[in-house]
């Protein structure tokens, strides 16, 4: 019996959408359509918290991420970063997330060389990544060097650095640059250093964790969130350091689409099934 | 013992912070900053813990001559080479932070960015219109996936405004929800824990 096109829709091999996700993907990389980005309101007011700083302030970049999530959020970290430098602010890291130490290397490596008069241990610091999570945060407010163990990423002495001048606790910072993908996270940040110590917090997010923070930023315990790749190619945008965000928005757009198109086909097998068939069907289990 | 020592311990820790963070009196104060410094201690040995299982493991494969024995080798031979690179070079060093930069993370992102076709793949399966929720659920799908791309505004710029408002209303007060109940929830549990009523974690009990 040949089966409709219409039935085939409800139950496709999942290779046939990875292969056209795979092809869209490919054409839209090498032929971009250039659609048009517009600055969200999230981005615009982070960008102005940043520009409100006065010079010499520090901000704190906490890099908890591993290294799966730079892809999506090392381009909002590079061009918040290269915007500090660009301000003349001072940037010191810690993580909780073992491989943030790394994460911060890499950054610097990014932003270094379009900044050569900037220095490490100077204008920016790599604590590195120290265990404990929440608890560490709490150490970090009694007494921040201690907590560090008086030692950078490398090992080295952080009271020869000038950048730590004025540096007792994590609340002498004026502006916590939050780059988290889990736990701990933004909501550590909030319970322990942000909310009892006001300390402005702005946060880079991947889109996954976007509904899980939406309720501090909307109780105002959230200066802004950067949201994702597209949050990234806005701050590169506004910021006027283009970087990888900005090329990757169509593909990603394409990419969103191609789903969409996908889920319409299957609805409307599903639908087509279900009225020739009279009865619920649906829903193949080679997921 | 075996049973009532791990429980005694997480009583008297638990009160003594409670008490300590509660009162904030200079008496108490080191107690608390006592049990941080032990809490890092114990975290730091979870690290050495899966060092010990993974070898356990991976070595007893390797003894066995197991299927493919050969990637068990590699990981141990990877985990110790790059554990020795680490403690006699430093992290700062050339070569531990080339492997890094060049080898592990390129991979791990590959990895991370292929979750795109299975999430196209779910979303196509699961996303079926079959009852009234189920719709409302794919249709803000829809304009979510769309709204927070450049395409939602060449579309029409009402798109992204629908996926704004999607988030920063019905999401915001689902999540919300959520959050609360979980917050609540962990705080009875952490009480159950402290009384000795919660013993699941030890045993199946």
């Amino acid at each position: 019996m040949e089966v409709s096109i219409f039935t085939k829709l409800d139950s496709l091999d999942r290779r046939w959408i990875f292969a056209f996700q795979a092809l869209v993907f490919c054409i839209v990389i090498l032929n971009p359509v250039g659609l048009a980005l517009n600055v969200g309101d999230q981005v615009r007011t982070a960008f102005e918290a940043i520009e409100s700083l006065p010079e010499g302030s520090i901000v704190w970049f906490a890099t908890d991420y591993q290294a799966a999530n730079a892809a999506e959020l090392e381009p909002a970290a590079i061009a918040i970063f290269k915007h500090c430098m660009q301000k003349n602010l001072r940037v010191i890291s810690g993580s909780t997330w073992p491989e943030g130490g790394a994460m911060m290397s890499r950054l610097i490596n990014y932003v270094a060389p379009e900044f050569p008069d900037k220095e490490y241990g100077v204008d920016y610091l790599n604590l590195g990544y120290r265990p404990g999570g929440q608890v560490w945060l709490q150490q970090l407010t009694d007494d921040l060097p201690a907590a560090v163990g008086g030692i950078d990423h490398f090992g080295d002495p952080i009271s020869a650095y000038p950048i730590m001048e004025g540096l007792e606790v994590i609340q002498d910072v004026a502006m916590i640059i939050g780059i988290h993908v889990g736990t701990p996270g933004t909501p550590e940040y909030i319970r322990v250093i942000t909310d009892p110590h006001n300390v402005p917090m702005i946060t880079v997010l991947p889109a996954v964790s976007v509904a899980v923070t939406m309720p501090y930023l909307a109780s105002g315990q959230l200066v802004s969130i950067v949201a994702s790749l597209r949050g990234g190619a806005e701050y590169e945008l506004i910021s006027g350091f283009s970087g990888t965000a900005m090329t990757g928005m169509d593909s990603q757009s394409f990419m969103n689409l191609t789903i969409v198109i996908f889920v319409i086909l299957g609805n409307i097998g599903f639908f087509y099934n279900k009225y020739k068939e009279g009865s619920s069907g649906g829903g193949g289990d080679n997921v | 013992m075996k049973r009532e020592g791990p429980i005694a311990l997480l009583m008297i820790s638990g009160v003594l912070y409670i008490v300590s963070v509660m009162l904030a009196s200079p008496v108490m104060e080191p107690v608390a900053a006592t049990l941080d410094d032990w809490y890092k201690i114990v975290v730091g040995f979870i690290n050495l813990v899966g060092i010990i299982s993974l070898t356990q493991v991976n070595g007893r494969a390797v003894l066995r001559k197991s299927s493919g024995w050969f990637y068990n080798a590699l990981l141990i031979v990877v985990l110790y080479g790059y554990i020795i690179l680490g403690l006699v070079g430093g992290v700062g060093n050339v070569a531990f932070t080339r492997i890094y930069d060049n080898i592990l993370t390129p991979i791990l992102m590959t990895i991370f960015s292929t979750l795109t076709f299975w999430i196209g793949s779910a979303a196509y399966r699961a996303f079926r219109a079959k009852n009234l929720d189920a719709a409302i659920l794919l249709v803000a799908g829809i304009v979510v996936m769309i709204g927070r791309v450049t395409l939602g505004s060449a579309i029409s710029p009402a798109i992204p405004k629908a996926a704004e408002w999607i988030l920063n209303f019905p999401t915001v007060a689902g999540m919300r929800a959520i959050e609360m109940g979980a917050a609540i929830g962990g705080i009875v549990l952490a009480l159950r824990m402290i009384t000795g009523l919660e013993r699941s974690f030890m045993s199946n009990d």
